[in-house]
């Protein structure tokens, strides 16, 4: 296995509590951002709130379609490729890697509604015209929706955009996508492969995986709360999160270090994990290995903490087998269950938390629940350690975690000294 | 760019007109055969491929996947630890068929009443956690969705972690349902065609010897004709593995975008030229 550092060099990242990584990360230690039903999705949307990004993301508008999630990516790369100057740096071996659930997938309601409708031999040539309305109100778009389908994969249009000649991978693993993005990513910079890789994770919510989580009745009814004694269930969110990887020998100014990524499946059930998490467990294991380090070189761990009965309950059985007195930070009580986008999204809040020296309180804890023993952070908390691991797990059994870093090599006692 | 050979040590088709062999012998003489009016695929031998495992719950598009993996599998390479085999599903719909009923049962019923079961098996990755349940796979699980380039980017996944040692064998499994809701969607695309290939990958050997593939060389040229779905690629990868006596370049580009790969397969018993 090469020993190439793979050096993070720009970050970027959009979700309901800013649309910039400082913008977010600021909100996150204010505790500031709030889930709404979000009507804006149709109005037979499912009582359930959701973190939503700022509409003037998406402007003009939303379109309903897989563009929306391309929209979101494309936001978070801007920031991230701009904060690591590639374009005065350019790369030939430069891959891209994109983890989504929603840029990927069938959602396309209303087009496929009007489908429906032209199939049967009714009217509705035209989209709107005596059409099936999927949202209740007024009928959408159709054919276009349909039509953004292709050009908005998201990993292959960003190689287009910035004309990224090597390896192009959407990833669509569930909930670990993002973080499984940037682990293949790592891959690529430490084979030798490529010398730069943008990677990350998009997902933009839309009425069918809003509807389905609430089928499911693992979304909660009012706001989530992480490893909370009175949790009930999870909030879906929507955003982005990019990071620019490099390889050490660029000699480019790091932010911070990928230093481990550990990946494995549970084989156990398709929605619900390993009750004592062996999938999570083996992720673990290999990420710190990878990093050469161990728990206790671990600043925090940034959980999963979906606020399901289930994930908090598996995760919180590896943190007391694995990670034992490592501090806990649940940060989906800020951003939401952002779905494909997750891993990615906080890859960048663990990397940004390291550089600012601290980690900020888990919005949505308030009571520890005496079942689980894991109470995560109430305040704000300094760091002394200089990594951190950021877990994920997806449907199917996916588990996945990233070990960030301000060093190269993660726990090596000559590298303690100023953040960079 | 480098670009390292993984060695094939196993091939498995689900088709509607039969085994590898067959295939051949009908693409000998028309290749499209192979994707138009093709009867459905028949997955009753997975009955006698996995006894005693009930499929009931299992949709159609992770049976094809199913099928073409089990063919695969060799049984050396079942012999692994569990936590060390790896798959990585390659697919441009996943699993169409729930997305759509997922979607009709919103429309037909509303979102209170819509199906949960149906969601939960439309998610893009359903096919490679079914696998990995029902086959005890535990190491990297992945899927990747990159239209008509899927199996070029699975290649790469499958490379990235036979060399990282996240595992010794990835079985990388293309696979898509035909789903003729779809169909009024997207005219342009052959969306009739429903099939698996599944090709089983390791690190070269020190023998050198049987079928290889090499990792896919990305780039924009286009070229007329190349195939708009990754079944399609997959289809004329695996015949090409299982007939080809000199090295073959396939080229692959996709709806939408002008990123394009290119896939060079060989044998190592072949002479040499």
């Amino acid at each position: 296995m090469s020993a190439r550092s793979v050096v993070v060099t720009g970050m970027g990242c959009v979700c309901a509590a800013g649309n910039d990584v400082n913008s977010a990360f600021a909100a996150l230690r204010l505790g500031l951002t709030r889930p709404a039903i979000p009507m804006g999705l149709g109005e037979n949307i499912l009582p359930f709130p959701m973190f939503a990004v700022d509409e003037t993301v998406f402007a003009p508008a939303r379109r309903h379609s897989a563009a929306d999630t391309l929209t979101l990516a494309r936001y978070a790369a801007h920031e991230a490729v701009t904060q690591a100057k590639l374009a005065a740096r350019p790369a030939q071996r430069m891959g891209v890697l994109v983890g989504t659930t929603s840029g990927t997938a069938l959602h396309f309601l209303s087009g496929y509604a009007a489908s429906r409708t032209t199939h049967r031999g009714e009217s509705g040539n035209e989209c709107g015209n005596e059409s099936e309305s999927a949202t209740g109100g007024t009928p959408g778009i159709c054919e276009q929706d349909v039509q953004d389908m292709h050009p908005s994969n998201p990993a292959l249009a960003l190689a287009e955009l910035y004309d990224a000649q090597g390896p192009v991978l959407t990833v669509s693993n569930a909930c670990t996508s993002g973080a499984d993005a940037i682990g293949l990513g790592m891959d690529l910079i430490r084979q030798g492969i490529c010398d730069v890789v943008l990677c990350g994770g998009a997902d933009a919510i839309s009425i069918v995986p809003h509807t389905g989580f609430a089928r499911l009745t693992v979304a909660s009814p009012e706001m989530c709360r992480p490893y909370d004694a009175d949790r009930k269930g999870l909030n879906l969110g929507e955003a982005a999160g990019m990071l620019v990887l490099e390889s050490a020998d660029r000699k480019s100014v790091a932010l911070g270090y990928a230093a481990g990524y550990g990946t494995a499946s549970d084989s156990h059930h398709f929605t619900a994990p390993h009750p004592q998490g062996r999938g999570l467990v083996a992720a673990v294991e290999r990420a710190l290995s990878e990093a050469g380090i161990t728990a206790d070189d671990m600043a925090f761990v940034n959980v999963h903490g979906t606020a399901t009965q289930d994930n908090d309950r598996t995760e919180s059985h590896v943190l007391q087998t694995c990670l034992p007195y490592v501090p806990v930070w649940a940060s989906k009580g800020s951003t939401g269950h952002t779905l494909g986008a997750a891993g990615a999204l906080e890859a960048v809040l663990t990397l940004t938390a390291l550089r600012a020296g601290l980690v900020p309180a888990s919005q949505g804890f308030y009571t520890e629940d005496q079942s689980l023993g894991i109470s995560p952070t109430r305040y704000e908390l300094p760091l002394i350690q200089r990594q951190a691991l950021s877990l994920s797990l997806g449907f199917g059994g996916s588990n996945s975690a990233l070990v960030m870093s301000l060093d190269p090599f993660a726990g090596s006692a000559s590298q303690q000294g100023a953040r960079p | 760019m480098t670009h390292t050979r993984l060695d094939v040590t196993g091939i498995g088709v689900a088709h509607g007109l039969g085994d590898l062999p067959a295939l051949a012998k009908v693409a000998a003489s028309d290749f499209d055969a192979l994707l138009q009016d093709v009867p459905a695929v028949d997955v009753t031998p997975l009955g006698a491929l996995l006894p005693g495992v009930s499929l009931r719950r299992v949709p159609r598009y992770a049976r094809l996947a199913l099928l073409a993996t089990l063919r695969a599998r060799s049984p050396e390479a079942a012999a692994i630890a569990p936590e060390q085999q790896a798959l990585v599903v390659a697919t441009a719909h996943a699993g169409a068929a729930m997305s759509c009923d997922f979607m009709d049962s919103i429309l037909d019923w509303g979102p209170q009443l819509s199906s949960p079961m149906a969601f939960s098996h439309a998610v893009n990755n359903m096919g490679a956690g079914l696998l990995s349940l029902l086959l005890g796979i535990r190491g990297p699980c992945c899927t990747v969705m990159n239209g008509a380039l899927s199996l070029c980017a699975a290649l790469d996944a499958a490379s990235l972690l036979l060399h990282s040692d996240r595992a010794r064998v990835v079985w990388v499994c293309v696979v898509d349902e035909n789903e003729p809701r779809l169909a009024p969607l997207a005219p342009e695309l052959p969306y009739g065609i429903e099939g698996a290939v599944c090709l089983e990958l390791r690190l070269p050997g020190k023998a050198k010897c049987g079928p290889y593939v090499e990792t896919p060389r990305w780039g924009r040229s286009q070229v007329p004709g190349s195939p708009k779905l990754p079944l399609e690629s997959a289809l004329r990868v695996a015949l090409s593995l299982h007939t080809a006596s000199t090295p073959v370049t396939h080229h692959m580009d996709t709806v939408g975008t002008r990123v394009t790969c290119t896939v060079t397969l060989g044998n190592h018993d072949a002479p040499a030229a």
